[in-house]
């Protein structure tokens, strides 16, 4: 894949993403925004699973089944990425907004803001490690 | 809605950062950082890669 493709790639996903939004708005007409964020959530929860299965299965380099767990990998983490902003992703937004007492709404918002940052970080930490081939804590498991 | 609570934030008195972990709004408090929280721990940050899946396939071949 040339550097052009994998940056269209990259422009599809974010088309997509902003597509699956305005269909959030549609779908808030008919459901409750707990209803959304539960069903949502598990949904991605599910679809997760599945990725860290395809993740795991043992195959043998330059198979047919390495390139079909690769690709399974590579779908799953687009379609979750999507559905998680057709879901989970405006609702979570509406809750934060809505929950919170209105005196006290910029003080618990920014708490809550806050606590996202201090658990980004171990996060990022992770993510790198899992993405990187050759510097490997999981490695073996998510990248062959 | 507006209006009202711009009225309220003039009439009440100074929220201090306590009053977020007593009764009621404690749980609002920690609703808003579970939402929070969850938003990083359902592992966006990998699967917004799903690019960089792809690329590892596909390293020059299909494209």
């Amino acid at each position: 894949m040339t550097t052009n493709t994998a940056f269209a790639l990259g422009l599809i996903t974010s088309a997509l993403q902003m597509i699956f939004v305005m269909l959030s708005w549609i779908l808030t007409t008919y459901l409750g925004r707990r209803t959304i964020y539960l069903w949502g959530s598990g949904f991605n929860t599910l679809l997760l699973v599945a990725l860290g299965v395809a993740a795991s299965v043992p195959v043998t380099k330059g198979t047919a089944a390495a390139t079909a767990a690769s690709l399974a990998q590579a779908s799953l983490g687009l379609i979750i990425s999507v559905l998680f902003t057709l879901g989970p992703a405006p609702a979570s937004w509406v809750i934060i907004g809505e929950t919170s007492a209105i005196r006290l709404r910029p003080l618990t918002t920014g708490m809550g803001r806050a606590s996202y940052y201090i658990i980004e970080i171990p996060c990022i930490f992770l993510g790198s490690y899992m993405l990187n081939p050759t510097v490997g804590l999981f490695s073996l498991r998510v990248l062959r | 809605m507006m209006r009202r609570v711009v009225e309220l934030e003039k009439s009440v008195n100074e929220p201090s950062h306590l009053e977020l972990f007593k009764g009621t709004d404690l749980y609002r408090t920690l609703i808003v950082c579970g939402v929070y929280l969850a938003q990083n721990l359902t592992g966006n940050l990998i699967a917004n890669q799903a690019v960089y899946f792809f690329e590892r396939e596909f390293s020059s071949s299909l494209f």
